[in-house]
């Protein structure tokens, strides 16, 4: 299985392998909007397939996704693209459900994507941000380790302050 | 939400430790303490966040919150036990509380400084004339990257040990220190210790006569309004931003500034004229901001700004505001500024015009007429425009074709931050402010 992205003779393509197989060729400044490959481009050049056995296809192609709005919207510098690219960003982040947020910040985190990791842990916060304790743990579906007592001790000392 | 199966395992106690703390450190203290009550392990990734914010702000009025809040931090604070803590936040108001909590910002800051904190903030509202003194403990802070310590109403203390034994802040790059008291060896003690500070900033600090500083790794200073400053002498091979806003009512020829910064591009001067003649050798001087008023030294005004015109010669782009101009319009002396050496490098004038008055146009008839590289200047106007001016400005010759003439109302925001020269105690940061919005 192989998706590849379009491209023009001049850009350098590199060649990205995900840990099931799943293969990618991305214009070399798509790919490089991910610190780790930017490194390893810097590095050692294009020419190797760079295999990446931390993420699976699906979610480095999401990433990739990502890169390439990114990095297709940084190349005309009109003032506009802030805003096209923020309205991007709250559309990619809108809808995930909270396995696929958990792999994509992997993903992300794992593959240095810096202003992704951004995005995705801010949408983790805007899930915590001003709720309640019950309602946190709802959301994540937290169960409660405290042991019996330690709970409500540290309820009495602490949140009920701020409920 | 997904009902998939995966969605029942816990997303958020299973991030890694560094992601976890990314997530959470948009968050607020009240965030962090409902989150730490979630699970054990949402616990125990809450209190070892590296950035920890104090903010007392949302609980000035009810003093059973205000306890609360303070119980709840400083339980996390003994919770951690001395786990490193990459940055620490303080912004507390003591104007209301006393002693009590003196002594617990105390303890906070003793706690702190031995964690390997690497930037440490602490804005502090005392009150009125009221002494804080810092730990000496602070000092010996060897990780230290970044030091800014405000106080509001009093002042703050800050000791530094004659003989200095500890090598603390061998990694210290910022330094910023409002309303703090320091002594004479404040300066031998930036030369000697801080040897990779990059910028210093020292705002309406009290207690030292002298600030002697020699620095091979500054590149900013900015010195607003010292008390009781007598003697300046900044010598930096790589300083390249100077502010300078000293103001004293004695004699200016008790006063000393030296600056010996061969790599300075960018100078702020505001307050009193002193006859330096430091500047004239700068080749790397690019803009110049002038607001000096003259001191009684000089026996024209016309002799004043020539003075000023030549300690910046060659600048490229200069501002000149009102109290150089204001001065020179009261002499109501008629002007030559011939052999000005600095207009041939000159591409950009900013002008303030209190009073539009006659020497204000010979002024800039003459840049106009001798400029020849001149790309833009900018007058601004605060009272009503003469009805005449820019007819007559427009008339004028240049010898800059391609010089483009503006002529500006000027606005303050907001109105009541206009501050007047001759206030020491109006709230002098808006200087800047003004200065941004005219140029």
């Amino acid at each position: 299985m192989s998706s590849s992205s379009t491209t023009t003779t001049t850009t350098r393509l590199l060649m990205l392998k995900a840990s099931d197989g799943v293969t990618f060729e991305v214009e070399e400044a798509v790919a490089t909007k991910l610190g780790a490959i930017n490194n390893m481009v810097e590095e050692e050049g294009s020419e190797d397939l760079i295999c990446l056995p931390n993420v699976n296809g699906k979610f480095l192609g999401m990433v990739l996704e990502w890169c390439k709005k990114h990095a297709n919207n940084n190349t005309n510098s009109d003032k506009g693209n802030d805003e096209v690219n923020k309205w991007w960003d709250k559309e990619f982040v809108m809808d995930l459900d909270q396995n696929t947020l958990y792999h994509l910040l992997m993903a992300a985190d794992y593959l240095s994507g810096t202003e992704l990791v951004d995005l995705l842990t801010e949408k983790v916060a805007s899930m915590i941000r001003g709720k309640k304790v019950e309602e946190i743990r709802e959301t994540f579906k937290i169960k409660s380790d405290f042991l019996p007592g330690q709970e409500e001790e540290i309820r009495k000392k602490n949140s009920w302050a701020f409920e | 939400m997904s009902k998939s199966r995966s969605t029942r395992i816990d997303r958020l106690s299973s991030l890694p430790e560094h992601v976890a703390h990314k997530v959470f450190s948009s968050l607020s203290m009240e965030d962090i303490f409902r989150l730490s009550s979630v699970s054990r392990r949402c616990w125990q990734l809450c209190i070892s966040i590296p950035f920890l914010i104090f903010d007392d702000s949302r609980y000035q009025s009810s003093e059973i919150k205000r306890t609360r809040l303070l119980n709840n931090l400083e339980r996390m604070l003994v919770a951690r036990q001395g786990m490193d803590t990459e940055s620490f936040n303080i912004r507390w108001s003591l104007e209301n509380y006393g002693i009590e909590e003196e002594r617990r910002v105390l303890s906070w800051l003793h706690t702190v400084v031995k964690c390997n904190v690497k930037q440490l903030d602490l804005d502090i509202v005392l009150k009125s004339e009221a002494e804080f003194a810092l730990p000496h403990s602070l000092l010996s802070c060897l990780l230290l990257e970044s030091l800014t310590l405000k106080f509001k109403n009093g002042i703050g203390i800050l000791n530094i040990p004659s003989s200095i034994s500890c090598s603390g802040f061998s990694s210290l790059k910022s330094l910023e220190l409002k309303s703090v008291r320091i002594s004479d060896s404040f300066g031998d003690w930036v030369s000697s210790y801080c040897r990779v500070l990059t910028k210093l900033s020292l705002i309406y600090t009290k207690g030292a006569k002298s600030i002697i500083i020699t620095s091979s790794s500054l590149e900013t200073l900015k010195i607003w309004l010292p008390d009781n400053l007598f003697r300046l002498h900044v010598s930096g091979e790589i300083l390249s931003y100077v502010v300078l806003h000293w103001t004293f009512d004695s004699f200016p020829n008790t006063r000393d500034l030296q600056l010996s910064t061969p790599r300075l591009e960018e100078l702020f001067w505001a307050g009193n004229f002193l006859n330096c003649g430091i500047l004239e050798n700068y080749t790397s001087l690019v803009k110049a901001h002038i607001l000096l008023f003259s001191s009684c030294s000089f026996t024209s005004m016309v002799q004043y700004l020539d003075c000023v015109l030549r300690l910046v010669h060659n600048v490229r782009h200069l501002s000149l505001n009102e109290y150089c101009l204001n001065e020179y319009d009261k002499t109501k002396e008629c002007c030559d500024f011939e052999n000005v050496p600095f207009l041939h490098n000159l591409k950009s004038v900013m002008i303030e015009l209190p009073r539009q008055g006659e020497n204000d146009l010979k002024l800039i008839n003459y840049l106009l007429k001798h400029a020849e590289n001149l790309q833009k200047m900018t007058a601004s106007y605060g009272s009503p425009l003469r009805s005449d001016l820019t007819r007559m400005i427009a008339g004028y010759d240049k010898a800059s074709s391609d010089a483009e003439v503006n002529i500006r109302r000027v606005r303050f925001y907001p109105k009541a931050l206009r501050v007047s020269q001759k206030n020491n105690n109006s709230p002098f940061d808006s200087w800047e402010l003004d200065f941004v919005i005219i140029l």
